[in-house]
């Protein structure tokens, strides 16, 4: 895949609205703009898929305004990103009510060993900024100027935060009885 | 923006892939808003109508809803522990004053939803005043109605966490505990 072959494809897109030309943009980049999601969200499929939907449609209305100074997966996933970090606050204004809570369920889930944590679950375990920084940083490999422009907020408070995610999950990660 | 691709977190990338119907659901997106038009040759549209609607007739007779979107979100794993939010005799709240109440309330939900943003499962209700309380007699199931008294729960939160000590380190934030109440953190049992 090459970068002439993006242009090629995004101006049928643009010019043309050319369906099948989108059908080679989605997949080519789709796939890591939802695992992108999928960590971004701590592990929800609803909600990566819901945020690399909209992402999507995002891009596609700004697709004539893109200026190819980054590569298009970079600013496709910068829809991601933002698309995300909308739902984490819209989450924080929005009160949950306890009947959805499904104690069967949720039992069910927890019927597995407290002590063996994956990556993936201590990733999703993170709070939410650290998640998203360390995600941006250590899988996606964002410089830390990129995610405070992406994420609105310092380069500095990237850096503390990543530092805290990374000792947060190397606690997570620690066997048993091993923790200083 | 660099990778390094000997990071063992590089290997989470080939996990998971975008669920099924999610292309056609944001290509059909697209068309609605006008930015896309069908290339399909015009027998070819014709053909996929003609088998859409069979397939409707088919899964309509059959029982099976069209468009019912099948995506399971990830369930989250974590443990959860129930906070149960005691009054007792020196509670500073004033129910006699208008706004006492609401005040304690706007406070706990700011509590939780501080916690939300940090990515701590959280849901709660306040409890009312009133209870049904019932016993069994030997003259048969009693009940008796009216306020409850400062020894009853006023209302409780779950909270989902990663362990037992980081649900305790949570709990001694609740500003509960600052207005004088006490609360019973209790782990929420699995079944077997």
């Amino acid at each position: 895949m090459t970068t002439d072959d993006d242009r090629l494809l995004v101006d049928a897109v643009v010019q043309r609205g050319d369906e099948r030309a989108f059908t080679s943009l989605y997949d080519r980049h789709t796939p890591a703009l939802y695992r992108l999601a999928l960590r971004l969200t701590g592990g929800s499929a609803a909600d990566a898929e819901d945020i690399t939907h909209e992402a999507w449609v995002r891009a596609v209305e700004r697709l004539g305004t893109f200026e190819w100074r980054a590569a298009l997966r970079t600013w496709l996933s910068s829809f991601v990103i933002r698309c995300a970090h909308e739902r984490d606050r819209a989450a924080m204004r929005t009160a949950e009510p306890v009947e959805d809570l499904a104690f069967g369920t949720d039992d069910q889930a927890l019927r597995g060993s407290y002590a063996r944590l994956d990556l993936e679950r201590a990733i999703a375990g993170l709070a939410n900024g650290f998640r998203q920084v360390f995600v941006l940083h250590d899988v996606q490999g964002y410089t830390h100027e990129e995610i405070a422009d992406l994420l609105g907020i310092e380069p500095g408070t990237s850096k503390s935060q990543l530092s805290r995610a990374r000792r947060a999950l190397r606690r997570k990660l620690e066997p048993p009885g091993e923790s200083t | 923006m660099s990778h390094d691709t000997n990071d063992p977190l590089h290997v989470l990338e080939r996990e998971a892939v975008p669920p099924r119907g999610l292309k056609g659901r944001i290509t059909q997106s697209l068309r609605d808003r006008g930015l896309l038009r069908s290339t399909r040759p015009g027998w070819r549209r014709m053909g996929r109508t003609v088998g859409a609607i069979a397939a409707a007739i088919l899964l309509f007779a059959t029982g099976v809803g069209i468009g019912r979107r099948s995506v399971t979100p990830a369930r989250d794993t974590r443990p959860s522990y129930m906070l149960l939010l005691y009054e007792g005799r020196d509670f500073d709240l004033d129910r006699s004053r208008p706004g006492d109440l609401a005040a304690h309330e706007a406070e706990y939900d700011a509590w939780a939803r501080g916690l939300k943003a940090r990515g701590v499962g959280v849901q709660g209700r306040a409890l009312a005043l009133t209870a049904h309380v019932l016993h069994n007699t030997p003259q048969g199931v009693q009940v008796e109605s009216g306020d409850v008294g400062r020894d009853a729960i006023d209302g409780f939160f779950i909270i989902r966490v990663s362990d037992e000590a980081e649900a305790v380190a949570i709990a001694r934030t609740h500003p509960h505990l600052r207005h004088g109440g006490w609360i019973a953190l209790r782990p929420i049992k699995q079944t077997s």
